[in-house]
């Protein structure tokens, strides 16, 4: 996926200005996500999870290197292959090898945002594989050819209207086809896929190092059916996905699902051990985890950003976000968005790539108090938006504006003689054109300042 | 970003930059088990389980399993589609007495669970019954020991350790379900659409 | 009690009349109030922007000025939650965090009021909370009960504690964004008489955006109409 970060500021105004349907679709859904996950922590003691989880994510991501070395030597022990990723292309090579290894010539994919971040889907097409999305939100993007807009529901910027038209001009289901039909059709299309596929693409939620067990949670079942059938499975997974024993899973798998959807826990969740071995199991010959790195060695090694690491890619903080939920995903220019994006793209691409991302927010603390693993969000932001004023990547106007006015704001006599001039300038034609005033005044009324000042009227005597 | 130093592999070199990364960094222990203490029993399981759409039936005292379970799958499926797949290791006293058909054809698929949750309403279902039948079929029966409802969602999941995980473990709490299609709930897509518990 | 008031940049310039009622209104609760003339800015825009020695200058310079004072009352809850937050962050000690007040919060904890007067009879109003007030000092009730206990109708507004849009700079450096998002507080508003919040910056996008959408919808601050609720009557 192309980096378009740098675009934020267009792509928002763009998508608010021209397609005000996203806006309302996605504060829609978003909204009720937000709700059903307030509900859901209110039905546990909310706080002590959360720093449970919290405690149980820094120690791993503190001790990951042995814990990476256990998870590997348990997965071998299962039977399953372990590949180890540097970075996106690495991880490109290995699965694309490895399916014209086997002679894979179709692929079925469960929803994995990690596979987006290192672009998989064209190194396995050029290579003349089929790739299917089988998550159904994926399987309309792919249909439209656009890319995910939101962590859990990736198609939430598109409505009903839009999936009937598409459903018509490609499954010939009618325009007014009721969801049921639309999602009879999918089911069907997809059905053969998953049945003739050669290979299954997943992420992985959680890897648990003590027993090797990779879980996976979903509520449609394609995730179980994409690593059931085909005979192969390969799953692409974040080093920092790592949970460190067997007895910490039930708490994640839960905690996840109540802070991304509301629910007590996913529909579905595989536990992934290895290859079928035992009688009767009609699962996968081969099991493939290839363990991706992609930079986040670097965050890892930042003394703020390594927090970021903790997150378990539920959504919670895109759903309670007032920024986002304006524009959605798109906006934001890559593949992680919302304020997890904000503070995880600068370190996975640079802030060179992703400035605008941290001043992406008003600093408002709602995705910190919805997060289940409690990433100081709004501090990460604030430790980006130092880092991109030391690197000289804000507009120079604002680092002149804000200099002068501390200059102005730590000498009081001059603080006072210049303030004087606020009230006069009301009126002024040159203010209203100032730059940053005009940021104001394109949605906004200029404010008119109060006549006189409040050290002028307590300068005056106060009265009753 | 990594160049491949002659005799150092790719693992080493992320392994390299996880030490590195860490190298000074203090404790950050393990904060231990998160204790929870939730509902146990059949009424709690029954009743998360009937919130998230599946059906929950108790075995008529007195009713062969088998007979009793046929019947109400007369009552959930046309009768001129009514076939069943059963899972490796389903006791025959519990397979109902309707005509097969492999589990990507069948109607119904039978299943016995392991155990369950009451805390999330969760079955857990091994591969080694083949994981066709749990999957490709539209309505999915579980059997299920009330004996073996766990009232934690990690005390069932010790207990499947216990016994031997195998290649997987599918942990099944309700029919599948999406709300992908302008934000409206349609079920059946990909897995099951519908979930009954049967009870013993 | 004797109170020294941060009457905040934004206070000073555009709600001068607000920053005179709460002295009105802590004089009349039995306070003595001061006025440190060399106050300026708690440095919060800087800080925000990430310019971090400016904003540390300006805070020490804030520090300093207020070091002398027994409690300091702000009237905002973004200004109040730099001083008593971020400034022991920042390093600053003396104490002064624990001693600094956003106004409604020191009316119902410090002085424990809870009924100012009969002023608000039968006033509809919507309150908006301030996200630095509501999640940093954590002021969800008071201002609420402190509206009621004069009398006032405090409307349920589903988005009451949605961020407003205003984030200091980010408003004007995202500004279809931040516009957008004080549409989704206004589109949501019931009627009423008053949109009352206890934070300059917020009456000020949402006040101005209102205007410019054909709105005339009232917006005051908290310190004015908690003195009209206790001055009502007189």
């Amino acid at each position: 996926m192309e980096v378009r970060s740098r675009d934020y500021a267009a792509l928002a105004r763009a998508i608010i200005e021209n397609t005000p349907d996203v806006r309302k679709a996605v504060s829609g859904a978003t909204a009720a996500f937000d709700a059903a996950r307030r509900q859901a922590y209110a039905e546990i003691d909310s706080e002590a999870w959360r720093r449970w989880a919290e405690g149980v994510k820094n120690h791993v991501l503190n001790h990951l290197d042995r814990y990476l070395e256990e998870a590997e030597t348990r997965l071998l022990e299962n039977g399953a292959k372990v590949h180890w990723a540097g970075d996106a292309q690495e991880a490109r090579q290995i699965v694309a090898e490895l399916a014209l290894a086997r002679g894979v010539r179709s692929v079925v994919k469960g929803k994995s945002m990690l596979t987006e971040e290192i672009d998989l889907n064209p190194a396995l097409e050029e290579r003349g594989v089929q790739v299917y999305e089988t998550d159904l939100g994926e399987y309309i993007l792919q249909l439209l050819d656009e890319a995910p807009s939101h962590i859990l529901g990736p198609a939430i910027h598109r409505s009903l209207e839009d999936v009937q038209a598409l459903f018509a001009d490609r499954l010939g289901t009618s325009t007014d086809a009721l969801p049921d039909d639309l999602a009879a059709a999918a089911r069907s299309d997809l059905r053969s896929r998953f049945q003739e596929a050669d290979m299954g693409i997943s992420g992985g939620n959680f890897l648990v190092a003590e027993t090797g067990t990779l879980a996976l949670i979903e509520n449609e079942g394609n995730i179980r059916l994409t690593t059931s059938l085909p005979r192969i499975h390969v799953a692409l997974v974040g080093i920092e996905k790592l949970l460190p024993t067997f007895g910490d899973l039930a708490g994640f798998l839960q905690l996840t699902a109540r802070a991304g959807t509301g629910q007590p826990i996913g529909c579905f969740v595989s536990l992934i051990h290895g290859p079928a071995r035992e009688p009767g199991d009609d699962g996968p010959e081969e099991v493939h985890i290839v363990l991706v790195d992609n930079g986040r060695t670097n965050v890892l090694a930042d003394e703020h950003a390594w927090e970021t690491l903790r997150c378990v890619r539920c959504g919670a903080c895109l759903n309670t976000c007032p920024v986002y939920k304006q524009t959605g995903g798109h906006a934001y220019g890559w593949v992680y968005s919302g304020p997890i994006g904000a503070v995880l793209d600068p370190g996975l691409l640079g802030l060179e790539q992703a400035a605008p991302l941290p001043f992406a927010s008003s600093l408002c603390g709602a995705c910190f108090e919805a997060c289940p693993v409690r990433i100081p969000i709004p501090d990460l932001l604030l430790h980006w938006r130092r880092a991109a004023q030391e690197m000289g990547l804000t507009p120079v106007s604002e680092r002149i504006a804000l200099k002068a006015f501390s200059a102005m704001a730590t000498h009081p006599g001059v603080y006072r003689q210049l303030g004087r001039m606020v009230p006069g300038l009301a009126g002024s034609a040159v203010v209203r054109r100032l730059p940053v005033l005009s940021g104001w005044t394109e949605y906004r009324e200029l404010p008119e300042p109060s006549p006189r000042r409040f050290r002028d009227l307590w300068s005056e005597g106060i009265g009753e | 970003m990594s160049a491949a130093r002659v005799g150092t592999t790719t693992r080493d070199q992320v392994l390299g930059r996880v030490r590195s990364a860490l190298a000074g960094r203090e404790g950050l222990p393990h904060p231990g088990a998160l204790n929870t203490d939730p509902d146990g029993g059949l009424d709690a399981l029954s009743s998360r389980l009937r919130q998230n759409g599946a059906r929950v039936e108790r075995v008529e005292s007195g009713a062969a399993p088998g007979e009793w379970i046929g019947h109400l799958l007369q009552r959930l499926v046309p009768r001129d589609e009514l076939t069943v797949a059963v899972g490796h290791g389903v006791p025959g006293r519990l397979i109902p007495p309707l005509p097969t058909a492999p589990p990507d054809q069948a109607s119904v698929g039978i299943s016995l669970a392991w155990g369950a949750a009451a805390e999330t309403g969760t079955l857990v279902l091994p591969a080694t019954e083949g994981r066709r039948v749990q999957l490709l079929v539209p309505v999915h029966v579980v059997w299920l020991d009330e004996g073996h409802i766990h009232a934690r969602l990690q005390d069932a999941l010790d207990s499947a350790r216990k016994r031997g995980m195998g290649a997987a473990l599918g942990l099944h709490s309700g029919p599948s379900k999406s709300a992908d299609i302008g934000r409206t709930l349609v079920t059946g897509v990909h897995g099951p659409g519908q979930l009954v518990v049967a009870v013993l | 009690m004797k109170v020294a008031l941060f009457v905040t940049c934004l206070a000073d310039h555009y709600f001068a009349e607000a920053g005179a009622d709460a002295v009105r209104l802590l004089r009349h609760l039995g306070c003595e109030v001061s006025f440190p003339t060399a106050q300026t800015c708690c440095g919060q825009p800087a800080h925000n922007a990430g310019m971090a020695e400016e904003a540390l200058e300006m805070a020490k310079h804030t520090s300093r000025v207020l070091e002398d004072a027994e409690h300091v009352v702000v009237p905002s809850g973004s200004c109040a939650a730099m001083i008593a937050k971020a400034y022991p962050a920042l390093g600053l000690g003396g104490g002064l965090a624990s001693r600094t007040w956003e106004l409604g919060a020191f009316l119902r904890r410090q002085l424990g009021v809870t009924r100012l007067g009969p002023g608000l009879e039968g006033k509809r109003v919507a309150y908006h909370q301030g996200c630095h007030a509501l999640r940093e000092l954590g002021l969800e009730t008071e201002p609420i009960e402190l509206l009621e206990g004069a009398g006032a109708q405090v409307v349920d507004w589903p988005s009451a504690t949605e961020c407003c849009g205003f984030g200091g700079l980010f408003s004007t450096k995202m500004p279809t964004v931040s516009a957008a998002m004080a549409d989704a507080k206004l589109d949501t508003l019931p009627y009423v008489d008053w949109v009352v919040s206890g934070d300059p910056g917020c009456l000020l996008q949402l006040s101005s955006r209102a205007r410019r959408t054909g709105s005339d919808t009232r917006f005051r601050h908290l310190a004015s109409v908690l003195w009209e609720a206790a001055d009502g009557g007189a």
